[in-house]
């Protein structure tokens, strides 16, 4: 998928687990590590909101676009 | 508390269609039943040579040709003890075999009795796709990949259900016009049940219906 998801990077910044950073902002550590390990199809803004307001970041911080490589059949 | 609700209702549902199939088994094997019972004596008697007749019998509907003022059949009014004239519109009759001796006829009574055959299989294998449909239901897991193929297949059964009965019975009506011919009646072609084909299509746009539910579910779910 191209849109990447850093938020490990950030986690690893702000020295804070995932079990914590998912009670802090009130989601369960199942989504959570959905969305670190690239798996989510969708995020809320109320979610990302959360996340940024915890890790004193902004969404680019933990969003990132990178073009698709080209697939055999391309 | 409302996905409680909703399963609930849905248990409730569930059990009130293992029933409706219940009944609806019944019926069609109760209808049967004279039939079976009257095969089974006959080929008992044919077997055990105390009966000279064929145990074959042919089962047709007849439609009368003449009007009542020429068809004057009588039956007494027990209420009333008076007779009355009534025209036998459509009767279900029972005729002794005779003998076949067109090639044609015989190969197509073999086929329509394999087809009949494979109609009773279906019949007999619904209630175990039914069941296990149900077991998901009941708890409460109703976007499930196993939902969707087993609606599907259902849907499936049932339209193959429908056209073999329609095959059958136009082999047959074909048999009972190549043997019977009647002056003052005609043979009554009889339709298949169309509600078969109903139930297929509809079970079948359900697990479409189902089908993207499920994808949407999924979507949901991994929405974070």
């Amino acid at each position: 998928m191209p849109i990447i998801v850093n938020l490990d990077v950030m986690m690893a910044k702000r020295k804070i687990s995932l079990n914590e950073l998912a009670s802090r902002i009130g989601i369960t550590q199942a989504n959570l590590s959905i969305l670190k390990t690239g798996k989510a199809k969708a995020v809320r803004f109320t979610t990302l909101d959360a996340i940024c307001k915890e890790l004193n970041c902004q969404p680019g911080d933990l969003l990132e676009w990178r073009d698709a490589p080209p697939t055999l059949s391309q | 508390m409302k996905s409680f609700v909703s399963q609930h209702r849905i248990q409730i549902l569930t059990i009130l269609s293992i029933f409706a199939y219940a009944y609806f088994m019944l019926s069609i094997l109760s209808a049967e039943w004279e039939d079976a019972r009257i095969g089974y004596a006959e080929g008992y008697a044919a077997a055990s040579g105390t009966s000279q007749d064929s145990p074959e019998t042919y089962y047709l509907t007849l439609k009368a040709q003449k009007d009542i003022f020429n068809f004057p059949v009588k039956v007494m009014n027990r209420h009333n003890d008076e007779m009355i004239s009534y025209r036998p519109f459509k009767i279900k009759a029972q005729l002794p075999d005779i003998e076949i001796k067109s090639k044609t006829i015989k190969a197509q009574e073999i086929v329509t009795t394999i087809v009949v055959f494979a109609i009773f299989i279906i019949l007999i294998y619904m209630p175990f796709l039914i069941a296990k449909l149900l077991k998901t239901l009941r708890s409460g897991n109703f976007f499930h990949d196993e939902n969707v193929s087993n609606f599907k297949r259902i849907g499936q059964l049932l339209i193959a259900a429908f056209v073999m009965i329609f095959i059958s019975d136009l082999m047959y009506y074909n048999t009972l016009t190549s043997l019977f011919k009647f002056e003052d009646y005609t043979i009554v072609k009889d339709l298949p049940n169309f509600i078969w084909l109903i139930c297929g299509l509809l079970f079948l746009i359900f697990g479409e219906m189902l089908k993207n539910g499920l994808a949407l579910k999924q979507e949901h779910d991994l929405t974070v």
